[in-house]
């Protein structure tokens, strides 16, 4: 048993620093290229210095091309720093490179009275042949001056020094845990992982708030979807009329065609708006969950739950298709083994026999299920509270995706996956615990 | 049992939704016929003119480009049955116009949106959308999800033995692979990503081959854990919830065309085409004619495909016609919440999306939401029981 769980622990932990990783990287990624998009909008270029921890390494070790030094990476001006990137990546020398660029300042400061727009264009063009186009634009006087010769050498020392083959050849590099991914993952686990972008609220408090919602709903439709999901496959089994359960396998599969957000709509169009009737108006209109800090403790649960029907009847209704078939096969499979013939040839009944010998066996694949369904059902409440307006965990992350609300976006992703790993050995121990023959290595 | 056969041993049910099926691909096929703006035949300056066949011509470019108002002058006009395309505003009956609503070129049978674009061309059209992301989304996560998950059932944690240099050579490879891709990428920041990662992946593939067949040099081997390796990336693929990666992704690259998110999806969907691949192999494996096949010397590449592949396409065959759905619903979802297409290209989930918007506009969610239920529904009753994979 110790040994089972130690072994999957094993497996878990590089699988969940893996996943940490992906996340940290998509992050990055995501929030780079929205900064880059912002910057290119705004007419007014506010630039913002970088904090420290900006400036550090991404992660533990970076493999890069070998030409490419260390110190160009803690630059603190982007524009110099993607400049510096571009020219070392077309493969010139990094110390030629230094001396270039300091040539470049002393000659667009000498420049900048009487030929402002040359220091500028100096500064833009990534490619050094296009250099040589800015040449007429330097008036003769100039170019008998010092810094003319000097920054004409330079280039052609630069030019000369090119080696681009140098590039593709990879480099490894260590960090050590000054980095910003070890910065990150250090404060989710300490339960501080900054705050959010759009209230300044801390992450989790957000989170925590969201999540009672989503805890409540995802619970109950859990439960009915096992419960009903299990007792539909026992009746699709014992029912031997080929034509009714024919019939209710259609039903199941009607159901489970509908799109959640279509249901959505249509139930909220029926029960809780009068556009159809005002008779069916049955239900609060989704978004007014009004609770007075007065009321009594059952009025607040009255309107906790009168609104949370209808999105629980979305949810189950389209799963219980695939539970209750799953639940129907296993049954039938275990029909035919020889302990169920025994049970046949003692004179039981088909009902008596799955009450006394089946039922235990068949709840098996449930168990095996309930670890895979945490993601499925985090996926579809999304929609469902997107369609409801529950202030749950999908409507939290649909606004700050589209906010642009990366630190909170991001912690759900990664509370999510962990989630879901989590369940997964839960439901391995779990089997493990009510079937001892399920082997601890395949092969 | 042939697909003629199986066609035959329907039910009138299996019959009916077949034939939706087929008439949703029709349309899809038709849609600038059914739903135009253009008429299909007028007489232009004495001349008669086809204008929607001759748009084909337009796109790939033998003629001047025209426009609906370029045939407003021109007699004995023979229009669509619906003369309006789903891009076409119309200002008489903007403004959320209900069903049945006449305007001055037609009835807006299923009335319009905000800026005046029937609905019921809309629909017309996003059947195009909807079933190319359908296919070829599918196609693409059925790809690489059967290869892998064949290599995966075959090969499983024994059959493949490697030496230590081979060992060593994968690993070098496989970070030089992703070294070179962004080395490349941002030298030559001219050349299109995705030509580079196609040919980056091809030369991995080779090297790959040539690691494996020539670098044996009669060394101890081990076994190669290949099964045990894919699965686990495969269990850290499935434990993101996949309609919020989906929807990461496709903020991230701002209003995805719809090549952008047929490839977003066959991402998020090829795991699944691994695991029933990878299961269906490994009970054909352990037959016996592939067993002895295998103890005859036969070379694992024709196992694969001449003992295993012929045996279990049929189950992956209904898996992706599931699948086909799927995306569709995937990608409705996606454009149901505004993060999807182009706001150009008018699809089933935009229609909702709006729908969402305007609540008093029930016509605006009903009938796209019922176009998806249909085609879902007719796929899902189209196979019983026992074709049916997981899925």
């Amino acid at each position: 048993m110790l040994r089972f769980i130690l072994k999957r622990l094993l497996i878990i932990i590089p699988e969940l620093f893996i996943i940490s990783v992906l996340c940290f990287f998509l992050m990055h990624r995501v929030a780079s290229r929205f900064d880059l998009r912002e910057s290119e909008y705004s007419n007014t270029v506010i630039k913002s210095r970088p904090d420290a921890n900006s400036l550090s390494p991404l992660f533990y070790f970076s493999i890069v091309p070998i030409v490419i030094p260390d110190t160009v990476f803690s630059l603190s001006d982007t524009e110099q720093r993607s400049r510096i990137k571009r020219l070392l990546y077309q493969g010139y020398k990094w110390d030629k490179i230094k001396d270039y660029l300091q040539s470049e300042i002393q000659i667009s400061n000498s420049m900048a009275e009487n030929n402002p727009d040359f220091a500028t264009l100096l500064s833009q063009s990534s490619h050094v042949t296009d250099l040589s186009i800015l040449d007429p634009l330097i008036s003769d006087s100039l170019k008998n001056t010092n810094e003319y010769r000097n920054w004409k050498i330079k280039l052609n020392e630069l030019i000369k020094t090119q080696s681009q083959w140098k590039v593709f050849i990879p480099g490894f590099r260590f960090y050590g845990f000054h980095n910003q991914y070890h910065s990150w993952i250090k404060k989710f686990i300490s339960g501080n992982s900054g705050k959010s972008k759009v209230d300044n609220k801390p992450v989790w408090t957000k989170i925590r708030e969201a999540l009672n919602w989503t805890f409540t709903l995802s619970f109950i439709s859990l439960v009915l979807i096992f419960v009903l999901g299990y007792f539909i496959g026992e009746k699709l089994f014992l029912i031997k009329n080929q034509f009714l359960s024919k019939s209710m396998d259609a039903v199941l599969f009607f159901f489970d065609s509908l799109p959640v957000f279509f249901l959505g709509m249509l139930l909220i169009y029926v029960f809780a708006s009068s556009t159809v009737s005002s008779s069916f108006h049955i239900f609060p209109t989704p978004g007014f969950i009004d609770i007075q800090s007065g009321d009594s403790f059952l009025k607040t649960l009255s309107i906790y739950f009168s609104s949370l029907i209808l999105p629980v009847i979305c949810i189950v209704l389209p799963s219980l298709a695939y539970l209750s078939r799953l639940v129907t096969r296993k049954i039938r499979e275990e029909y035919k083994k020889p302990y169920s013939f025994l049970s046949w040839a003692e004179g039981k009944s088909d009902k008596m026999i799955l009450r006394s010998e089946i039922r235990k066996n068949s709840l098996l694949p449930l168990v095996a299920l309930l670890g895979m369904e945490i993601p499925a059902l985090i996926s579809g409440t999304i929609l469902i509270e997107i369609v409801f307006n529950i202030p749950g965990m999908g409507r939290l992350t649909y606004q700050s995706i589209v906010l642009q609300d990366w630190p909170v976006v991001f912690s759900i992703l990664l509370l999510t996956a962990l989630l879901t790993i989590l369940g997964k050995l839960i439901s391995d121990v779990l089997i493990f615990i009510f079937d001892h023959r399920v082997k601890i290595e395949p092969r | 049992m042939n697909f003629k056969d199986s066609i035959l041993s329907f039910t009138l049910l299996q019959k009916i939704c077949l034939s939706i099926i087929a008439v949703y691909v029709l349309i899809g096929i038709s849609a600038d016929f059914i739903a135009n703006d253009k008429p299909l035949y007028c007489v232009c300056n004495g001349r008669s003119v086809f204008p929607i066949g001759k748009s084909y011509l337009e796109k790939i470019g033998l003629f001047n480009y025209t426009t609906a108002s370029d045939y407003l002058e021109c007699t004995s006009r023979i229009m669509p049955w619906i003369p309006f395309h789903a891009n076409s505003l119309d200002p008489l009956s903007n403004g959320y116009a209900g069903p049945w609503t006449k305007s001055a070129t037609g009835i807006h049978i299923l009335g319009t949106d905000a800026l005046g674009k029937d609905v019921l061309a809309g629909l017309i059209h996003g059947t195009r959308y909807a079933f190319i992301i359908g296919i070829f989304a599918t196609l693409f996560s059925l790809i690489p999800g059967v290869i892998s998950g064949m290599m995966m059932g075959y090969f499983q944690n024994h059959k493949l033995r490697i030496n230590y240099i081979q060992a060593g050579a994968f690993f070098i490879a496989l970070i030089l692979f992703f070294f070179e891709l962004r080395t490349i990428a941002f030298v030559f920041s001219g050349i299109p990503f995705w030509i580079i990662t196609f040919i980056l992946i091809c030369t991995l593939i080779i090297a790959l081959i040539a690691i494996f067949k020539y670098a044996k040099f009669n060394l101890n081997t081990v076994a190669f854990p290949l099964d045990n390796m894919m699965m686990r990336c495969i269990e850290i693929f499935e434990s993101f919830p996949k309609l919020l990666v989906l929807m990461i992704l496709s903020i991230w690259i701002a209003r995805p065309g719809i090549f952008s998110i047929v490839i977003l999806i066959a991402l998020i969907r090829w795991p699944l085409f691994a695991q029933i691949s990878r299961a269906e192999t490994i009970r054909v494996s352990n037959l016996n004619f592939t067993r002895s096949a295998e103890n005859i010397g036969v070379h694992w590449f024709r196992i694969l495909t001449r003992h295993i592949w012929p045996n279990i396409k049929g189950s992956l065959l209904v898996t992706a016609l599931f699948s086909l759905s799927t995306a569709i619903l995937l990608e409705a979802s996606l454009s149901f919440i505004g993060l999807g297409l182009k706001l150009e290209l008018v699809s089933w989930g935009s229609l909702l999306n709006e729908g969402r918007q305007y609540f008093p506009g029930w016509w605006l969610s009903l009938f796209p939401g019922l176009t998806i239920f249909v085609l879902i529904l007719s796929v899902n009753w189209l196979f019983d029981d026992k074709n049916r994979a997981i899925g």
